[in-house]
């Protein structure tokens, strides 16, 4: 039993990420035949037993649970931001089943399930509890806790896969990528954008040793002082000083918005950069075609024969 | 597994307290990374020096034409400017300054309308109606500051 009514296409697609067995909901479990079963909490099934390294984004995005999700907001930052990272549009997604890896609080799930595509939303950290309570009326989208370098979905079971800036903050961008694309059907597109290896992402990543460190709630109290006094003179010499040393982020966005992705650039224990080129080199590797490398840097689509 | 994380209310003081731990670590990484040469230490030094001179400040006499309403006049070479760091130079039009510093080349070019930017040794800017600054009777003048 789900705690929701789920689209057919999204209810039976989990599967035992050990063994590829499929799942039957039981209760407040996913069984396999074999017994092995996975725990369902508050109606969103658990294939991972804590948030492991990314406690800094269960801490951000339940606070943050809404603040860049467009049907909330009104604004349509967050759709621009995915056609603009992925090329895809509605007519990429509509009635496919979708994997949105990484789902954070939900705001690219969002558009993609307005779109009318079916999505599986996955999260290694407790923002799956903000983005299973985002969609709670839409049974075209299903949100699982699991590790997306262990995803419980079959190979050759997903049409769409989108990763917007989350294969970074595994231990291994490469490998958690090269992870995903048995996932994929043949004839299927995968999207993803990463951190670039130029600009503010360079000077970010020498910070991160130390900014990872601090404990959530101290940084975040740290932001929410420090963003405002930013950007209410933002051509003081002390402030333009300050953003080359330390960049903050400023996406035109809101306040909200900025202070929630300061944090979420300098929180986290991973964040790996990369270069256009070497992350299509990993499309290449994987045997995917139709290689294409968007405007935005570090942008890559392809298309698995 | 541990339940849902909830902000619960922070008192004032421990709000402070946190706030003033994270800037004394953030100010040691800082520092750890400038002499590890991971941050550059230019224009933290040439913002510091200011402070130990005093504050520069000229009136412009050799303009010249760059493109569009953008206009150009030199600048000393060992005053910090965006190039590097962080310019701290004002530009006022008869007694009264210009609103947007730090502007884009582009944007002085095409828009003008007073926005300006200093760039390596040169000051790039355009006048508060794009008239000519070199025949429109004004007088403008640079004056740093220091924060």
């Amino acid at each position: 039993m789900t705690a929701k009514a789920l689209d057919p296409a999204l209810a039976g697609i989990l599967v035992c990420p050990e063994t590829g067995a499929p799942l039957a909901w039981q209760g407040d479990r996913l069984v396999a035949a074999s017994g092995t079963s996975y725990p369902v909490l508050r109606g969103i099934p658990r294939f991972v037993p804590s948030d492991d390294y990314v406690g800094s984004f269960s801490f951000e995005w339940n606070t943050h649970n809404r603040t860049q999700l467009d049907s909330f907001t009104g604004s349509g930052s967050s759709e621009a931001m995915l056609t603009a990272k992925t090329g895809l549009g509605p007519d990429d997604v509509r009635g496919k089943l979708v994997l949105d890896a990484g789902i954070g609080a939900g705001r690219f799930s969002d558009v993609l399930s307005r779109w009318g595509a079916k999505v599986v939303g996955v999260d290694l950290s407790y923002a799956v509890e903000a983005a299973h309570a985002n969609f709670r009326d839409r049974p075209n989208v299903m949100v699982a806790q699991a590790d997306i370098g262990r995803l419980p979905l079959a190979d050759e079971s997903v049409d769409v896969i989108v990763s917007i800036g989350v294969l970074h903050h595994t231990p291994s961008t490469e490998r958690y990528f090269k992870a995903l694309v048995p996932k994929l059907k043949r004839g299927g597109r995968i999207s993803i954008w990463v951190y670039p290896d130029s600009g503010e992402y360079a000077v970010r990543n020498n910070w991160i040793p130390f900014t990872s460190r601090l404990p959530s709630r101290a940084f975040y109290e740290w932001c929410r002082w420090i963003v405002p006094r930013i950007y209410a003179d933002p051509n003081r010499r002390w402030v333009q000083l300050l953003r080359r040393l330390f960049p903050f982020s400023d996406q035109g966005l809101g306040l909200e918005n900025d202070i929630l992705d300061t944090f979420d650039a300098y929180s986290p224990v991973f964040h790996g950069i990369h270069s256009s080129v070497e992350v299509a080199n990993w499309f290449a590797e994987t045997g995917l075609t139709d290689i294409r490398v968007l405007d935005v840097p570090s942008s890559v689509t392809g298309v698995k024969p | 597994m541990s339940a849902t994380p909830e902000l619960s209310p922070v008192s004032p003081g421990r709000r402070r307290l946190y706030v003033l731990g994270v800037n004394l670590y953030l100010l040691a990484g800082g520092c750890w990374l400038i002499l590890r040469g991971r941050l550059p230490a230019r224009p933290v030094l040439a913002f510091l020096g200011a402070f130990l001179r005093p504050r520069w400040r000229v009136t412009l006499r050799r303009i010249e034409p760059e493109t569009g309403c953008c206009y150009t006049a030199r600048v000393l070479p060992w005053i910090m400017s965006d190039l590097h760091g962080a310019s701290g130079l004002e530009l006022y039009e008869d007694g009264v300054k210009l609103p947007f510093g730090h502007a884009p080349h582009d944007t002085i070019r095409t828009l003008g309308l007073g926005r300006y930017s200093h760039w390596g040794r040169r000051v790039y800017f355009a006048s508060s109606d794009n008239s000519d600054p070199r025949t429109n009777g004004r007088r403008y003048r640079l004056v740093e500051t220091r924060w």
